[in-house]
């Protein structure tokens, strides 16, 4: 596309007063890549109609001024009180050495829950083992019942 | 811009005015256009990143659709269905009284009413391609407004 013609199609007036569409403006974009003189044009339209704009002014109330401070000074004040606060949360007391890791506080609870599960399984092994040894032992003897009852008969 | 009180207040007094009729040329109440002046100040100052990451050219192009937004934002449902124009005798205001009727109403929908280009077309039972050529012929016409 020439230069010239989109420059004349008004595009760039479009842009200023904010009536272009987004793909307008993303070919807009594309253009000044293309062509940076576009950009002198661009500047040359903002800076004419920011001259009338700001000799067509309307003064706006006076308190508004004070309004506008007090809030922007307010924002302020409770973003640095965030800030201060974020600066405890990220002091590193790390140890240097190399032979340390940093993990998860989740992991301390994971390796609690595996200790109490190994110690369950443990208990329920032994448990189990002596009493697969009390079978054994009642089965024994009531075989040997059985045998000298054979005999018997 | 964000950070510096001395250079905020230099800001805010050599743009309050324009931006202050931009909004007044949307909303007809004058509390109402305070409030959007107030809120495009403070979107202005604390988010500075903003105008850098918009890639705009000049500080005011940039102030000057922030303070249209803005206003259309705060005067949902406020004005006549046409697109009435508040302030008289400003730049637009002169721009737009010149153009033929057709294109004049099309462009105040579309500026002073912030309607897209289809439901402008649905509104006035066009195409919407003909509310594109229109609004191009009024882009064209306000090129030459600027210059002369």
């Amino acid at each position: 596309m020439e230069l010239g013609h989109y420059i004349e199609s008004g595009i760039i007036e479009s842009y200023a007063l904010g009536l272009a569409t987004a793909s307008e403006i993303d070919e807009l974009q594309h253009m000044r890549k293309l062509y940076p003189e576009l950009n002198t044009e661009i500047r040359m339209v903002e800076r004419r109609m920011e001259a009338i704009a700001v000799t067509e002014g309307i003064q706006p109330p006076s308190k508004l001024k004070d309004r506008i401070f007090q809030c922007i000074n307010w924002d302020e004040k409770k973003d640095a009180k965030e800030k201060d606060k974020s600066n405890y949360t990220f002091i590193n007391i790390q140890s240097r050495n190399q032979d340390y890791i940093t993990v998860h506080k989740w992991w301390k609870l994971f390796f609690i829950m595996v200790f109490i599960v190994s110690k369950v399984c443990l208990f329920a092994a032994i448990y189990f083992y002596l009493k697969y040894q009390q079978s054994q032992e009642k089965l024994a003897q009531s075989s040997s019942r059985i045998e000298y009852r054979i005999p018997a008969k | 811009m964000a950070g510096d009180p001395v250079t905020r207040e230099l800001i805010y007094d050599h743009y309050s005015p324009a931006l202050y009729n931009i909004i007044l040329e949307v909303i007809a109440d004058n509390e109402k256009a305070e409030n959007a002046l107030a809120q495009v100040f403070v979107y202005i100052f604390n988010d500075a990143a903003a105008y850098r990451q918009s890639g705009d050219i000049t500080l005011f192009g940039w102030m000057r659709r922030v303070a249209r937004q803005m206003a259309l934002k705060v005067a949902v449902g406020e004005l006549g269905d046409d697109g009435t124009m508040v302030s008289n005798g400003s730049l637009l205001f002169r721009f737009t009284m010149g153009l033929p009727e057709g294109i004049q109403r099309i462009f105040r929908l579309c500026y002073y009413k912030g309607l897209s280009k289809e439901a402008i077309a649905r509104i006035l039972g066009l195409q919407p391609e003909e509310v594109t050529s229109q609004l191009r012929e009024a882009m064209v016409a306000f090129r030459k407004f600027l210059n002369s």
